[in-house]
């Protein structure tokens, strides 16, 4: 991409006033507009104060020692990992109205954008229903539509689906695929469910230990096996057999780089038998 | 194989209408490695609470070791069948790791030496024998979970049931904790698993239970409930991606669950 990214981060080094080890060192990165990034890491390896960073509430928030600098030409909305957390309203519409009123918006505007983020998080007809009753994918597409009340362009995600069952993760990773395509929304979230985030980013970071390990194209992160293993990383099935049989001669390699998902893999593995049978 | 847990037509609810467990019958036997599958309220972690009398039937009966769980307390069925659960913070409330995996050992009135070699034995299972001294609360969430497992273990339960073993652990954790847990069934305890991961169920479980409105669903061997569309979509969950790419590929007899089982039947290796 050649425009101009909404947000840099300069080399940062982040320590908490109570850690022993530094949180973040010598982070550098650019974020694009319409860019989808997943960020991967082992336990306490810094994803969430990454993604802190990039929102903004580190330093402003928290005790520590800040070194670099963040430059941002657009407004964040983040979403934590437990959405219970973050509710304050006694029900779907007064948690969405919440900060809208406090930042002084009109009755009527409010009423309009609550409106419009209920139907794109597809829960029209909530709007007086207790968020605590809600399912856990529902309750994450309400804190996930608090977050993008402001209209931000840029939604920070921290591992948004690790507390819900495969039926709320897929209703959230669906809602992601929406905002993405419809509203060519930039997207960071941070996962240990690398199946999901191989089929939805555009590009992928590993962080270990506070440091950057590696920044690349989805396809291009994952033909990096062995650091991926290096780190504790769970390499998705898929990817792992297409790496294995393309070493055992079972299958070239594909021309487009590293299959994602089941369908594509399927659709190489089919190619490479053609071509072996001699059809191709 | 001997029965260690069975349910005869066990209904349970809170409301007459509405039962959580509608008619439920089952075997499970010594030795097995069972997951327990299903959406939300299919009724499968009460379904788990009931193997120790957590619950107790509405209705029917559930017979640990042929004991009706009716006539036993919990503490009792403790000794036979541990419950471990999702979160390990709903059961840590100790100090020091020795302490809290000291405490059901204790409550079942064991002399101290008795008490001391099932703490050290349980802590050298989970791989904490260095760590007795330390506070859990402030351990990561992995080692939280072994603290859990360790804790039940000092009971030396016949049967251990693991609600979510995996939830919100790293790749890392998560691999550690379930070959403790195969580690666990190899030593011949009965392992009764809930989870939403589907290839955790391909690669460990023996047998799955498949939970879907208080009913039994489907129980059989991951090769028999994976293939069949229906149950899958009433429980909520898709295949594992190794089902799934062998379905679209034509791999059969039988469709491989795990990757070295389709690596093996692509490379022809095996046969």
């Amino acid at each position: 991409m050649k425009t101009e990214p909404l947000l840099r981060v300069n080399g940062v080094y982040w320590h908490y006033e109570e850690g022993a080890m530094p949180a973040l060192v010598d982070i550098h990165l650019a974020l694009y507009p319409g860019e989808v990034v997943g960020v991967v890491g082992p336990a306490a390896a810094g994803k969430t104060t990454l993604l802190l960073t990039m929102s903004g509430l580190i330093p402003s928030n928290y005790g520590g020692q800040f070194v670099g600098s963040v430059e941002s030409k657009s407004e964040q909305g983040i979403v934590f990992q437990d959405p219970e957390t973050q509710f304050i309203g006694l029900t779907v519409e007064e948690e969405l109205a919440f900060s809208l009123e406090n930042t002084g918006w009109p009755d009527e505007r409010i009423e309009r954008r609550m409106a419009e983020v209920l139907d794109l998080i597809g829960l029209n007809g909530f709007a007086n229903r207790s968020p605590l009753e809600l399912s856990g994918g529902e309750k994450q597409r309400v804190a996930i539509a608090s977050a993008l009340s402001h209209n931000p362009q840029v939604l920070i995600l921290d591992e948004p689906t690790s507390e819900l069952d495969p039926v709320g993760a897929r209703e959230v990773f669906s809602l992601l695929s929406r905002l993405k395509q419809e509203k060519e929304m930039t997207i960071v979230v941070s996962s240990h469910a690398t199946e999901e985030l191989a089929a939805f980013c555009d590009r992928m970071i590993l962080i270990v230990e506070g440091k950057i390990v590696l920044d690349q194209p989805t396809r291009e992160f994952f033909a990096q096996v062995d650091v991926l293993d290096e780190h504790g990383i769970l390499v998705p099935d898929v990817i792992r057999l297409y790496h294995m049989l393309c070493q055992e001669g079972v299958m070239p390699a594909s021309s487009t780089g590293v299959p994602l998902t089941v369908e594509e893999l399927a659709l190489h593995y089919k190619e490479g038998q053609l071509v072996r049978e001699g059809s191709l | 194989m001997s029965v260690v847990i069975e349910f005869d037509e066990v209904w349970y609810g809170y409301e007459k209408e509405k039962p959580v467990l509608n008619g439920v019958s089952l075997q499970l036997k010594q030795g097995e490695f069972v997951a327990i599958i299903g959406g939300n309220g299919s009724g499968k972690t009460t379904l788990a609470k009931h193997c120790n009398g957590l619950y107790k039937p509405t209705q029917g009966a559930v017979k640990v070791n042929g004991l009706d769980t009716k006539t036993m307390n919990v503490a009792q069925l403790s000794r036979i069948v541990a419950y471990c659960y999702q979160n390990p913070d709903h059961q840590i409330f100790h100090s020091t790791i020795k302490a809290e995996v000291a405490f059901g050992p204790k409550n079942m009135g064991w002399p101290p030496e008795k008490i001391e070699q099932a703490v050290a034995e349980a802590l050298a299972a989970v791989g904490l024998s260095d760590k007795g001294e330390e506070e859990p609360h402030f351990s990561s969430k992995g080692t939280r979970q072994k603290i859990a497992v360790a804790s039940i273990l000092a009971m030396k339960p016949q049967v251990i049931v693991l609600d979510e073993p995996t939830t919100g652990l790293d790749y890392r954790a998560m691999q550690e904790m379930m070959e403790l847990v195969r580690q666990l069934h190899a030593e011949g305890h009965t392992i009764i698993v809930i989870t939403h991961d589907m290839r955790l169920v391909a690669e460990y479980a023996q047998r799955v239970i498949v939970m879907h409105k208080g009913k039994l669903l489907c129980d059989g061997d991951p090769q028999h409930v994976f293939s069949q569309p229906q149950v899958l979509a009433a429980a909520q969950v898709e295949a594992p991606a190794m089902y799934r790419f062998g379905k679209a590929v034509d791999v059969h007899n039988p469709i491989p669950l795990t990757l070295t089982a389709m690596r093996k039947q692509l490379l022809g290796e095996g046969k």
